[in-house]
């Protein structure tokens, strides 16, 4: 187990913020860790890297208590926050020797680091550019290559993809797969669902203060997950034609004037869908199979637990 | 105005003063139009800086100069 | 030692590329030119104004007169420069967020503020020093009359630099109070400001730094003989700022 986290609890004044967080994250996992906006992800984060304390409950990670060993651990994780902010008047080279003599390099070891993440997040060639005339994207980047100097087993990525334009967001992606190739632990908070199902194996969905729901991706898609057909009619549907369908693979139907949609089970498919539909004999203009998504998981887990 | 003293001897005792005045307003101008202000709009930072001696290029260093890497 | 030697070349990178550096420098050494001439200009002025008024009660027109006058605006005008610049030396970093990835490396705050100290008092204390050669020699140009002796004015400099570095540690303290640099400006100023209406009470005006100020304006050998204790006590205050400074960036929360 490489982070641990159990009845987090952190105050702000009265406002309780994080009210007994619990998860798991396994090595070399990547763990996504999803909710709204101003939900506590950040705070979460910020307790994780060290820099914020907390009120209550146990943290260990890879298994060193957080309590007793801030200091340690501050050195072996990685932390890129959601916006992160540099000296404007450095180079990105010049930052990175400057984090590199903060966590005591030598000169050669420093030389060697600096162009190996350069290459890594691809900044080589803005390199000897003021970090002021960055763009959000080449920041973020500079960002992950900042929280990988020291090496560390565990990266904490704060909405790393949020504030990007597609060609910064697909780099970031890509960025964070080639991590999980170097076996490094990923903890990557953010509320964009699609960068979530690219890349992570497990998700933790906070609300309320709490994780509703933790669960590995491929699990959670098997759970959640049931196709739905969108059929359309020629005419507008009646009660009558609804009240014949019976079939008890059919979970759930919406109507809307001509437009159809059918929850099925998984393992229905279109030749089922179309041996029904003659059935009812009314003629249909269109079917189409809409898979739901990552997103359509998360609405109906925050409206079970509103 | 002050006798006794050649314009040349005048001009010998302003001289210092008169240069590092010159020289900190011109660099002051070059900020303004290269990189923008804050605080204030350009003619206003510009006519501090030539108006005000001395006090005017340094209230423009500390409040009104922008970096060229400022967001 | 890290985090310090790193922080002593940023803060040394920040000084030279924001310009800190020659803002000091221009708050400083500006009024060792102009002062002398000013003097040198002001009977002149006067007596087109008013003439027959006997001048030579309004001001010392010599060169001791000039290296005063110069004191009384390093402590009016360059404490305001000073300061003004300074004041977001803690608080800007907290406010724009810039600490949060050091921080999160392991980073010595002690090492921080000790670094942010060492390079501007160094900063300032040579400058002073300049500060005051510049206008010694230019007021010896001006007012050839009467020469003071140099050591006399280096020993001048090195009071006025102490009382300056009693001022940075009271702005960096304050700068780490208050996340909005102006709050933190506007609080060291009331103080430097308010500091010579304590030394009208006799009994402790001597504990005040602004003792200081002065002793310096003196400018002949007859220092008060508590000089050498008020310099102890002023570098006893700046080690109490100092800890301040440090116990405070350990405990604040970056968020």
């Amino acid at each position: 187990m490489m982070i641990r986290a159990e009845n987090l609890t952190k105050r702000y004044g009265n406002n309780k913020v994080l009210n007994g967080v619990n998860f798991n994250v396994e090595k070399g996992e990547i763990y996504g860790f999803l909710g709204h906006n101003g939900v506590g992800k950040t705070t979460t984060m910020n307790i994780l890297a060290g820099i914020i304390g907390y009120n209550d409950g146990d943290i260990t990670l890879n298994s060193l208590d957080m309590k007793n060993n801030r200091s340690n651990l501050k050195g072996m994780i990685g932390y890129l926050p959601e916006e992160p902010k540099f000296y404007p008047y450095m180079t990105s080279n010049e930052y990175l020797t400057f984090i590199g003599e903060v966590l005591g390099f030598n000169k050669n070891k420093i030389k060697v680091r600096n162009k190996e993440l350069l290459e890594l997040v691809k900044l080589e060639k803005s390199s000897n550019r003021k970090i002021g005339g960055y763009s959000r994207g080449m920041k973020q980047r500079l960002g992950i290559a900042v929280s990988m100097y020291n090496n560390p087993e565990i990266l904490l990525l704060d909405e790393p993809s949020s504030a990007l334009d597609p060609t910064g967001r697909k780099d970031v992606i890509n960025i964070i797969k080639n991590l999980k190739n170097l076996g490094i632990t990923v903890f990557l908070s953010t509320h964009i669902l699609s960068d979530i199902e690219r890349i992570c194996d497990k998700v933790g969905i906070l609300y309320n203060g709490k994780i509703i729901l933790e669960e590995k991706l491929d699990m959670l898609k098997q759970r959640y997950l049931h196709s739905i057909y969108d059929i359309e009619f020629e005419n507008n549907i009646n009660q009558e034609t609804i009240d014949e369908i019976k079939e008890d693979w059919i979970k759930d139907i919406e109507v809307k004037d001509n437009i159809m949609n059918l929850h099925v089970d998984e393992n229905i498919d279109s030749r089922d869908i179309i041996a029904l539909l003659s059935e009812l004999n009314i003629p249909i203009l269109s079917l189409n199979l809409r898979r739901s998504n990552l997103e359509d998981i998360f609405i109906k887990v925050v409206n079970e637990n509103e | 105005m002050l006798e006794g003293l050649s314009t040349m001897e005048i001009f010998k005792m302003f001289l210092p003063v008169i240069i590092v005045e010159l020289a900190l307003k011109m660099f002051c101008l070059v900020s303004i139009f290269k990189n923008g202000v804050k605080n204030l709009n350009k003619i206003a930072w510009t006519l501090v800086v030539l108006l005000i001696s001395t006090l005017g290029p340094i209230v423009f260093l500390i409040f009104g100069r922008r970096n060229n890497y400022d967001d | 030692m890290n985090s310090f030697t790193a922080y002593i070349k940023k803060e040394y990178m920040e000084g030279i590329r924001n310009f800190k550096f020659l803002i000091i420098a221009l708050g400083i050494i500006l009024f060792a030119l102009l002062d002398p001439l000013m003097l040198k200009l002001l009977p002149h002025i006067l007596e087109n104004q008013a003439p027959g008024m006997d001048l030579s009660q309004l001001a010392n027109y010599t060169q001791e007169g000039a290296i005063q006058n110069y004191m009384q605006n390093l402590f009016q005008i360059s404490n305001l420069v000073i300061v003004l610049t300074l004041m977001g030396l803690l608080s800007e970093e907290i406010k724009n967020k810039t600490l949060i990835i050091p921080y999160s490396n392991k980073v010595n705050i002690n090492g921080i503020v000790l670094a942010k100290y060492i390079v501007y008092a160094g900063a300032i204390f040579i400058i002073i020093l300049i500060g005051f050669l510049i206008n010694y020699y230019y007021s010896k140009l001006l007012f050839p009359e009467e020469i003071i002796n140099i050591g006399r004015v280096l020993k001048s400099s090195s009071i006025f630099g102490v009382y300056f570095l009693f001022n940075l540690s009271l702005v960096l303290l304050m700068s780490s109070l208050f996340r909005k640099s102006i709050a933190a400006g506007i609080l060291s100023l009331s103080i430097i400001y308010l500091s010579p209406a304590i030394g009208m009470i006799e009994k402790i005006s001597k504990f005040s730094p602004y003792y200081l100020v002065n002793q310096a304006n003196i400018l002949s050998d007859n220092y008060d003989s508590f000089l050498n204790k008020s310099i102890l006590l002023t570098f006893i205050y700046i080690f109490i700022f100092i800890g301040i400074t440090i116990y405070r960036m350990n405990k604040i929360e970056l968020d």
